[in-house]
């Protein structure tokens, strides 16, 4: 790195950490200026702000969906539910507190189980990746 | 709870919560933990405490937030003895 760029990049870092002084400065003024009301601000933790809901991207192609083998070795699709059904602000999609998805029937090919997830059952495909996390979170599975 | 040099941070654990007070916020709190007690008592107190006049205003301030700490879950309303 040449001395031009470090010095820079300490620039930088001086603006940044004068800019968080400067922020943190003015959250301790709010609360020390105005003792003659009481105030309070509350910090959310994230984790529990996690724990209420259980947000997942719709994936389009049933190609790219997760699925789940029957005994016969069959690609089932996994036809996640929003909960609630209407969520205008979508997507993200939130599964809810208790996430549950369906399971396609294995006699179909996969496009026709994607259409009847989406259009039959209001559901939405979702990657293998959002798939195993949701596992962690205690996904229930039923059959479409 | 913790103090910064007159600004307090108090955790709720149920909540998953950490709330900032300036202190009459906290002192809010720790006369409500003593004893239950009517809006107007708590502003003179507070008022006393303070060196502020326990006016109109005052009042109504104060009653704000105690909506707020009980919208948090961090006070209760009690019902007077009849």
């Amino acid at each position: 790195m040449s001395e031009k760029k470090t010095q820079q990049s300490v620039a930088s870092d001086m603006e940044k950490d004068g800019l968080a002084v400067a922020s943190q400065l003015k959250r301790r003024r709010l609360l020390k200026s105005t003792v003659a009301i009481p105030v309070i601000m509350t910090l959310h933790s994230g984790a529990a702000l996690a724990r209420t809901s259980n947000l997942v991207g719709a994936v389009v192609d049933s190609g790219d969906a997760a699925t789940v083998p029957n005994a016969q070795g069959q690609a089932q699709i996994v036809c996640a539910i929003p909960d609630p059904a209407d969520q205008p602000n979508a997507p993200p999609y939130d599964l809810g507190m208790s996430p549950q998805a369906l399971l396609g029937p294995a006699d179909k090919s996969l496009e026709d189980q994607a259409a009847y997830c989406k259009n039959v059952k209001g559901g939405i495909l979702i990657s293998a990746t959002a798939f195993t996390s949701l596992q962690g979170k205690g996904l229930g599975l039923g059959m479409l | 709870m913790v103090d910064w040099d007159g600004e307090f941070t108090v955790f709720q654990p149920a909540a998953g919560k950490t709330h900032f007070l300036n202190e009459m916020g906290l002192h809010i709190l720790i006369l409500l933990d003593r004893a239950p007690t009517t809006l107007e008592h708590l502003c003179q107190l507070l008022a006393e405490r303070f060196s502020l006049l326990s006016d109109e205003s005052f009042m109504q301030q104060i009653q704000q937030t105690l909506h707020r700490f009980e919208a948090l879950g961090l006070v209760a309303s009690a019902n007077p003895p009849q």
